[in-house]
């Protein structure tokens, strides 16, 4: 047995079948969501139906609706599936962000991620007063002032509303989404229109 | 030669058959589409929306931060975080795990102590499959892998869990969770390069089999450089190459879930034994090289590591809150060593069933059976006899979760009752309570039994630790003394009892600290008895004493800055029978585990498409690690190792890590007599991930 011949040299076919595999024309996506999380970005889209934003001061500046995630996504590719519809006469774009500082007109949308669990007073402080519908899954997001929180309540997805926040905003909630929700933070019941 | 022939041989079956089953899966199947669903979402209304079911994903996570026991969970983002390519690289992360690098191809693990190249006493699973080596009760880290990126979490719990798992989960037990097939989908193909890391290729896919069944493959190819040895003033040898490949399918049928996975290995593995010792009554060794007398000093150990498993899971929903587990595996794995070869044949089969008879009382029990069939290839080194032999292991458990005070104080009460082939029933039972006095703060407490059943070597072996030629005075033609360990029914179990303390807090929301605290006493350790000058026999005269801290914080400073950080603190004195006559054995129960360990690491987010991760690792001396006679001691050294990524889209990224930036090498363990102490090198490599 000798020592020199105790290395071999890299097999190339075996890297050519990997080369083969790579370039074979597979479907691009990234990585995948949980059923969970595709529900969610279905009930996002449907819930921004119900919203109605306030005019913006200059009209013609917003070209599409954003919807933005901030902080760790974890809707992977649900919510690109999106990008193809429409809210407000706008195509929807979707925008990942890292920070709430710096977020403006570009998002009318803004999913906090469950990643930034400890700094929800702050980001939602931040985005307080601008015309975004906030939007989380953390457990007390509504009641620190997130507009709307998605619940767990066993196996199905419910939601809690802030109104107090919303209309703080300027936002205005349709009646069908609020006899769906959990209200929460309004000193007064919403009168039926 | 012969072997070499199988070994490329292997390599170009697994190389074939792996790639080709990929693309059968792909094509048969077409990659799942996250479309599909979402789009049926979308043309539902919100009321339906809203009635839709979703089975939960992270039941047991949560579950984990309530747990009465000392856990860490390392997750995916860290492991990715830290660019770390092997598991046990992945584990220096965890508060009270000792992780040492023998050399290029071999790690000494252990958790509170006892660390050794064959330390005994950590269970560790690989999705719910045992991975260690019968032969001597220890793990082969460098075969224990999967596709690192497909890792889930991986849960170290420190302490005893012998009344779930079973002898063995002696000091602690490490639990390895892939993810199901369904969270990846999609391909991802990783490549990379480096000084240490030779080259590596990572590639998986995942697809939508039929509706509800999801599945993966994954094919990987690691070729790693060897470190350096000290005694040699070169390097060490020790360079190795790996190719892996896996599937798993996860399926449900009605209320039913199944897995089938399973993976294939073979590794090309090269180390450099110290000495082979020669048998002097072999005409062939004589006369003897006066030099080195029966012992071919230095020799060069090209060998191969192989194996395969296969693994089924079933579980079902019985009723609400009762439901039962049936789980299924067969691994085979085989190692030619020049000084020894095995072949492990692992049948096992596991039920459980968990459910709540009473409001207040969530009973989990369970049965299994394990069969281990083993065969060695015998040098005169090291021989096992019989060769080969069967060995049965029949176990059962049982737990009771009792609510005193519903989400306040919960009494956990179980015991296993394990049967093996050499000390027959062990009882391992623990008591363990929960108080949650208010909402994020944790208290914890327990005192449980864990025993380490005899190994293999323990009991039939006979290891040659030297072959003295006779001297003068001694006649012309006397033999040459053979000094050797022999495996003995003398070799009991090893016995724990542990006490813990455990605190967990978050101060703040950014904020929280995880202290525990244990107090354990082991009796009838493994002790090596002289019987006569050449004959040694494994024995159980050994007790043994630890206590230890370990204590971890994760604060989260800014929205893009998090630190971690954890100190460990372990002290153990061992007390060797008055009537043993070992002389090695409490030295290095005492000094083969740090004192003091102490990690911090820094994870930033720079931009939104940079990051930086940089970790610091303090380990103390160590002043035994090996039953050498030769004095080995280890000093304390830090380690700096960062990772700077950039992703300048969301499916790709570019990533740079160094490790070991302070020191162009340092030891960090010395192992057995046989094996040629080595040091770990600096090492930078870069990579490329495409998520696609």
């Amino acid at each position: 047995m000798s020592h020199s011949t105790g290395r071999r040299p890299c097999d190339l076919k075996q890297y050519g079948v990997l080369l083969l595999l790579v370039i074979l024309p597979w479907q691009v996506f990234a990585a995948p969501p949980t059923e969970e999380y595709k529900l969610k970005a279905a009930l996002i889209y449907k819930l921004s139906k119900f919203v109605e934003w306030p005019d913006p001061a200059e009209a013609g500046t917003v070209h599409d609706f954003g919807i933005c995630v901030l902080g760790e996504d974890f809707f992977g590719p649900a919510l690109e599936v999106l990008e193809t519809r429409e809210t407000g006469g706008l195509p929807i774009r979707i925008k990942y962000v890292f920070q709430s500082e710096g977020i403006g007109t570009e998002c009318q949308v803004v999913f906090v991620s469950k990643s930034k669990r400890a700094f929800i007073r702050s980001i939602l402080k931040n985005l307080g007063g601008q015309p975004i519908l906030t939007l989380g899954d953390t457990e007390g997001f509504a009641e620190q002032g997130g507009m709307i929180e998605f619940t767990r309540g066993g196996k199905h997805i419910g939601f809690k509303i802030n109104l107090e926040s919303a209309e703080r905003s300027g936002l205005k909630f349709a009646a069908p989404l609020l006899e769906l929700a959990t209200i929460i933070g309004s000193q007064h019941r919403q009168t039926e229109p | 030669m012969h072997t070499r022939y199988m070994r490329t041989i292997t390599f170009h079956i697994i190389g074939r058959l792996f790639p080709c089953t990929l693309v059968l899966l792909t094509i048969l199947t077409g990659p799942a589409s996250a479309d599909e669903s979402v789009e049926s979402y979308l043309s539902l209304d919100l009321k339906d929306l809203l009635s839709i079911e979703i089975t939960s994903v992270s039941r047991k996570k949560e579950r984990l931060s309530e747990a009465a026991a000392a856990v860490f969970v390392i997750t995916q983002e860290d492991i990715r975080r830290t660019g770390v390519t092997t598991i046990p690289e992945a584990l220096r992360m965890a508060p009270g795990l000792q992780v040492a690098k023998l050399d290029s191809n071999k790690w000494a693990i252990s958790s509170r102590g006892f660390n050794a190249q064959f330390a005994n006493k950590l269970l560790v699973l690989i999705d719910g499959r045992t991975v260690y080596t019968p032969a001597y009760s220890g793990v082969y880290w460098e075969v224990q892998d999967t596709l690192l990126e497909d890792i889930d979490r991986i849960e170290v719990i420190r302490g005893p869990g012998a009344t779930l798992w079973g002898a063995n989960a002696v000091n602690g037990v490490i639990n390895i969770i892939t993810k199901k097939a369904v969270d990846t989908q999609g391909g991802l193909l990783v490549v990379g390069a480096g000084n240490e890391e030779k080259g590596f290729t990572h590639l998986r896919y995942g697809g939508k089999l039929s509706e509800g069944t999801y599945g993966r493959g994954y094919l990987k190819y690691n070729k790693r450089d060897s470190s350096f040895a000290p005694t040699l003033d070169r390097d060490a040898g020790d360079e190795w190459q790996v190719l892996r490949g896996g599937f798993r399918v996860d399926g449900t049928v009605s209320s039913d879930q199944w897995t089938l996975q399973g993976d294939v290995y073979d590794a090309d593995e090269n180390q450099i034994v110290r000495s082979v010792f020669r048998d002097p009554s072999d005409p062939a060794n004589n006369p003897p090289d006066p030099a080195s007398p029966y012992s071919e000093l230095n020799v060069p150990d090209n060998f191969d590591a192989s194996g395969w498993n296969l693994l089924g899971r079933w579980d079902r929903q019985l009723a609400e809150r009762s439901h039962a587990m049936l789980q299924v595996y067969y691994d085979h794995n085989e190692r030619k060593e020049e000084i020894l070869g095995q072949t492990h044949d692992t049948l096992d089969i596991e039920f459980q069933h968990q459910f709540r008879p009473l409001a207040r009382h969530d009973i989990v029990w369970g049965l299994g059976y394990r069969r281990i069939e083993d065969e060695f290839d015998n040098t005169f080194g090291v021989s096992l006899l019989p060769s080969t032999r069967t060995i049965n292991l029949t176990s059962a458990f049982i737990q009771d979760e009792i609510d005193i005070e519903p989400e306040t104080l919960r009494l956990t009460l179980g015991s296993k009752f394990e049967h093996n082939d050499y000390t027959g029933l062990e009882i391992l039972p623990s008591v363990r309570l929960l108080w949650l006095p208010r909402p994020g703060h944790t208290l914890w407490t327990s005192i449980s039994r864990a025993v380490r059943t005899p190994s293999r070597v323990e009991r039939s072996s006979r290891i040659v630790a030297s072959v003295i030629p006779a001297m003068p005075p001694a006649p012309p033609g006397t033999p040459p003394a053979i000094l050797a360990i022999l495996g003995s029914e003398d070799f009991d179990s090893e016995d724990l009892t542990a006490i813990e303390l455990g605190y967990r807090v978050q101060p703040a929301d950014a904020l929280s600290l995880d202290l525990a605290l244990f107090y354990n006493e082991y009796k009838n350790l493994q002790t090596f008895e002289q019987l006569s000058f050449v004959d040694f026999n494994f024995d159980s005269k050994g007790d043994s004493t630890s206590r230890g801290l370990e204590l971890a914080m994760d604060w989260r400073v800014r929205e893009w800055w998090r630190l971690q950080a954890n100190y460990s603190f372990l002290d153990i004195s061992a007390n060797i029978a008055s009537d043993s006559n070992d002389q090695f054995s409490a030295a290095v129960v005492e000094g083969s585990s740090p004192r003091h360990q102490f990690y911090v690491r820094s994870i930033m987010d720079l931009a939104s498409d940079w990051s930086l991760d940089v970790w610091v690792n303090y380990v103390d001396d160590l002043s035994a690690t090996s039953f050498s006679l030769e004095p080995v001691d280890i000093p304390g050294y830090t380690s700096v190792n960062l990772r700077l990524a950039w992703q300048p889209k969301k499916d790709v990224e570019f990533s740079l890590v160094a490790n070991n930036l302070l020191d162009e090498r340092h030891a960090e363990f010395a192992g057995e007599n046989f094996i040629t102490p080595t040091e770990v090198e600096r090492s930078v490599y870069g990579q490329i991930r495409w998520d696609f």
